[in-house]
């Protein structure tokens, strides 16, 4: 026991004089960069970029800190709470967004970019704008359009003679045929962003420009209620399967795609190279992109938008210039953004990215050589707009356990949007 | 030297001895009570105060009376997660703690052979990281491909939807508490069966006492200060569950697996209401601490021959 | 005859339970353990019990190569070694105070005692962290270590170990003229060396396997420890691969000091109590 003791003083004695080591003065010709973000494609795109700018300061000698951290909001909020630092620069999620808009958190600590951004401001499509406004004033910088398509696999269309829907009516009657088979066209899970992305697309609305819940109005309401039927009818027939959030990013998908009981996904751009390709590549050449069907009567939009990671500075780091100047290289110029969609396939936020030669003449081998970027091209100009609120993430949260108890059968449309808008009015009035 | 002696014998015959005697449990417990008040009762107080008020961690907290109590009444949000926990709990107690008991027993016999190999085989679910093996259990969990279902699949049957279904999610984390925490439970019987003299069961043989009878009427009340403390282990962690349905289903599908900590974690964090976070974690510990005192009671501790 | 064979029947049933519940419980494990040496894809095709197509150790070579795998388990090892010698003194020591003396306020303290267990953690998550900050043990060993030094759990449980050594034992060490501090640390702690070796096992575990206060008060690849490092490579998707392969080796290795520290000290839980209690 003693022995055991003795050398536990010694560990512990020596851990602390380790730690207490001072840290290597900071030359003023020394500068640390620190990124926090929960996509490894970013740390990635980043690290590559940062070797290339800091060329412009051949006096600084540059270390780059970007790392993925696992719950990087909890640890950030926590940081700001006790007052610790912060990475100076942060990806945040654009559904973690509002977890900053709480007591102006992202106005008291990140910079503001509106006026930063300056000319380059209208040049970035204003739907990636508003998911990072707060206030009226923009405090992240997108990683990608976030354009939803149509992922799938074209040889079971070729093998029994059917083409790609490019209508709604189209898709679930090609999903009845498919599903008699037990092939589904797609999936849907019980995700609030998920179902924000069908309800923008009809042209729906749960928040307005002032972040105000307008989801009961009359005609959000009833479109809601036309999507949830919509999914409804998808279900009952088989064409588009329901998959628990639990398994929805992971190998149960794959195994689906690779048994060819699942033809493909409606998702965005970032469903690409973040979930699809890394754990497929035994399916390169399979899969192809193409648009998401449309509401048969000609309303509401080619697309949808869902996702999205803006990237914000810390304000108050002695380095936030030196942030912002990397930042504004990496994501806010032309050539970077194309760079971006080649080496990541994040699609491009500047509309002048969009028509570029380099964008819609890139052939992606995983797609058998299609030009992706032609798909995007066609849709770019109908992507939603949609608006940030305090409360979106208490909308996503409860509406997926409605979802659930929908898709589940348990409740009805109706029902199930009853009961999201009476748990938001309650939660708004708490707030109050 | 006569007067040490004096002492030494009062004490001895444990009289009314004082100094080392009378001060020395102070001394041994102070360590635990020091740590406890810097690290522990301050944020917990702090927490407690805070639940009456609305903070959102960064700007000032501003009194609000007992609305985060209100709140929490009328969410039905959290009936559901209280529910969710109680069936934790429930299922810990009734199904778990029985099974650690009786794996326990079985492996402390004397005929069974290799014991050593059995006893870490059940032991090896407790030093599996939680993050890993929950990564594992969703794979055997996965409707389609999970190696749970492939039976049903290989007879025709249709599959379960573990973790899908709003019941079977829960038994899904059950079962994954259950595996868990089984091996680790049982450790703390056998050290506790070691304990318990031979001859006794010698003894009730000779008497003609059967396996049960020696089970009941030996095993479990020599065991009881151990099932005590297990028992109030037991219902502390499933109580205050997180990891599990956290990284399995994330509280999914509809809340049907969210627990009381989660639903304090999610809204505390994730909405950056620290007050209302506070309140529920004071309403959990309320409920937790009632119940184990009357555990406690139930058992006996606070009787004067402890 | 017939009651020989009753019993050589209840010998192969108690067999058969325990060592198809002993199978039934290594079976995730054992799936993890093959996974580590599966390609991503591998793992979830079907059937899960078809072999890899090439047996090799890639997964623990990416592991330990392209990540700071060997800090992880370097801090881990420290941090959960430092604290479990601490909480066998402090917890033996409190737990000896509260099986074997008599003494004003102990049904309260106990109660204070049983009652700090049901803080939930996540409750005080955030005033905790506040309190590092303000006392500059954000990113410090100390974090890691001096509020875990003496856990309530810790006590009870030796608690109630100690109450089952015989009082008459620390009666006649005092009769020798034993102080209290000698009767616990050579009467009391050699008969306790189930429990504080079942003490030791938790506590270890514990450490091992904490997430979230780590996860707060670290920063750093390399000072991170290992179940913050996995959760970094859950969440870091590569454009190459989601590395479950890699994650499936590294819980592999996780497991294993833990495994062999179970077996090293196992032995002890088989010297019994009683045995101690005749010999001393």
């Amino acid at each position: 026991m003693r022995r055991l003791l003795t050398i536990a003083t010694l560990l512990f004695v020596g851990s602390l004089l380790l730690a207490a080591l001072p840290a290597a003065a900071q030359d003023a010709s020394e500068v640390t960069l620190t990124m926090w973000t929960h996509d490894g494609l970013y740390v990635q795109f980043f690290n590559a970029r940062a070797l290339e700018w800091q060329e412009r300061y051949p006096d600084i000698n540059f270390t780059f800190e970007f790392e993925v951290v696992p719950s990087v909001f909890d640890k950030v909020l926590g940081n700001l709470a006790a007052g610790e630092e912060i990475p100076d620069l942060l990806g945040i999620e654009q559904g973690s967004f509002p977890r900053f808009m709480q007591g102006g958190i992202i106005e008291s600590k990140f910079l503001d970019l509106t006026d930063l951004l300056a000319d380059d401001y209208d040049l970035i499509v204003e739907g990636r704008h508003t998911p990072y406004k707060y206030q009226g004033r923009v405090y992240g910088v997108d990683s990608s359009l976030c354009a939803v398509v149509y992922y799938y696999q074209p040889s079971i269309f070729e093998d029994r003679g059917l083409s790609v829907p490019t209508t709604w009516d189209e898709y679930l009657e090609t999903g009845a045929a498919l599903a008699e088979e037990g092939i589904a066209m797609s999936y849907i899970t019980d995700h609030g962003g998920m179902f924000m992305m069908y309800l923008l697309q009809r042209g729906g609305a749960i928040f307005d420009d002032h972040g105000e819940f307008v989801l009961p109005d009359e005609e959000n309401r009833t479109i809601a209620i036309e999507v949830l039927n919509l999914l409804r009818e998808g279900l009952d027939s088989g064409a588009i399967r329901y998959v628990p959030s639990a398994e929805v990013w992971g190998p149960a998908i794959m195994n689906a795609y690779r048994e060819g009981n699942l033809v493909g996904a409606i998702m965005p751009d970032w469903y690409s190279d973040y979930i699809l390709k890394p754990q497929a590549e035994d399916m390169a050449e399979q899969f192809r992109i193409g648009r998401m069907p449309v509401w048969d009567d000609g309303t509401g939009h080619k697309t949808s938008v869902w996702g999205g990671t803006g990237f914000a500075v810390a304000k108050e780091n002695e380095n936030a210039q030196f942030a912002w100047e990397l930042l504004q290289y990496t994501y806010v110029t032309l050539e970077n953004q194309i760079k971006r969609y080649e080496e990541i396939a994040y699609y491009p936020t500047m509309a002048a990215a969009f028509h570029d030669d380099r964008i819609v003449g890139l052939s992606d081998p995983f797609y058998a050589g299609q030009k992706t970027g032609e798909i995007f091209a066609e849709i770019v100009d109908d992507v939603p707009i949609w608006y940030q609120s305090l409360f979106r993430r208490t909308f996503e949260l409860q509406m997926a356990a409605e979802l659930a108890l929908f898709f589940d059968g348990a409740v009805t449309a109706d029902e199930a949007i009853d009961n999201i808008v009476q748990y938001m009015e309650d939660e708004i009035a708490f707030a109050e | 030297m006569v007067q040490a002696a004096m002492t030494r014998g009062r004490e001895a015959r444990g009289g009314g001895g004082f100094q080392q005697h009378k001060l020395a449990p102070y001394a041994f417990i102070s360590p635990f009570y020091v740590l406890f008040a810097f690290f522990f009762l301050a944020p917990s107080l702090i927490a407690l105060v805070l639940s009456l008020f609305r903070w959102d961690g960064i700007n000032d907290p501003r009194f609000v009376l007992a609305r985060n109590y209100g709140r929490l009444v009328s969410d039905k949000v959290f009936a559901q997660v209280a529910t969710n926990t109680a069936i934790y709990a429930i299922a810990s107690l009734l199904i778990v703690l029985p099974l650690a008991l009786v794996l326990a027993v079985l492996l402390n016999s004397k005929s069974l052979r290799f014991s050593n190999v059995w006893r870490a085989m059940y032991f090896t679910p407790v030093v599996t990281s939680t993050v890993a093996i929950t990564l594992v259990f969703q794979i055997l969990y996965s409707r389609d491909t999970g190696l749970l279902n492939a039976p049903l699949i290989y007879l025709g049957l249709e599959p379960i939807y573990w973790l899908g279904d709003r019941s079977w999610a829960k038994v899904a984390i059950i079962i994954l508490i259950a595996w868990r925490s089984t091996g680790l439970l049982t450790i703390y019987f056998l050290a506790g069966l070691q304990s318990i003299p031979e001859e006794l069961y010698e003894a009730a043989s000779i008497d003609g006492a059967s396996m049960l009878q020696k089970f009941f009427r030996i095993t479990i009340p020599m065991l009881r200060p151990i099932i005590l403390f297990v028992s109030i282990i037991v219902l502390l962690s499933s109580i205050q569950i997180f990891d599990e349905p956290q990284i399995l289903t994330q509280g999914g599908p509809a809340n049907s697996t969210m627990s009381v900590v989660q639903y304090l974690y999610e809204r505390g964090y994730t909405r950056l209401r620290l007050g209302f976070a506070s309140a529920v974690g004071t309403v959990l510990f309320a409920t937790v601490f009632i119940l184990s005192l009357l555990q406690l009671q139930w058992y006996g501790v606070f009787r004067k021959e402890d | 005859m017939g009651e020989r064979f009753g019993q050589r029947l209840g010998v192969v049933a108690l067999h058969v339970v325990v060592i198809s519940g002993a199978l039934l419980t290594v079976a995730p494990i054992a799936f993890m353990i093959y996974s580590s040496f599966k390609t991503t894809t591998e793992i979830f095709t079907l059937p899960p019990w078809l072999p890899p197509a090439e047996w090799s150790f890639k997964n623990y070579e990416t592991l330990l190569t392209t990540w700071h795998f060997t800090y992880w388990y370097a801090n881990s090892i420290i941090y959960a070694g430092v604290v479990t010698v601490f909480v066998l003194f402090f917890c033996s020591l409190a737990g000896f105070a509260f099986a074997k003396y008599f003494f004003r306020g102990k049904n309260f303290l106990f109660i204070i005692l049983i009652g700090s267990t049901m803080i939930p953690f996540q409750l005080i998550l955030i005033p905790l962290f506040i309190l590092m900050s303000r006392i500059d043990w954000v990113n410090h060993p100390a974090s890691m270590i001096i509020p875990w030094m003496a856990p309530a759990f810790g006590i009870f449980l030796m608690r109630q170990y100690i109450q089952a050594v015989p009082s008459e034992l620390m009666e006649s060490a005092r009769i020798d003229g034993a102080s209290e501090f000698r009767i616990y640390a050579q009467v009391i702690v050699p008969l306790v060396r189930p429990g504080l070796t079942t003490l030791a096992i938790l506590t270890f575990l514990g450490s091992w396997n904490s997430y979230i206060w780590p996860l707060m008060v670290l920063r750093g690849n390399e000072v991170i420890t290992l179940p913050v490092g996995i959760a970094t490579m859950r969440s870091q998707a590569t454009a190459s691969q989601i590395p479950y392969g890699e994650m499936m080796a590294a819980a592999t290795l996780v497991s294993v000091p833990v495994i062999v520290l179970f077996l090293m000290l196992q032995r002890y839980f088989i010297s019994g109590l009683t045995i101690g209690a005749v010999k001393g």
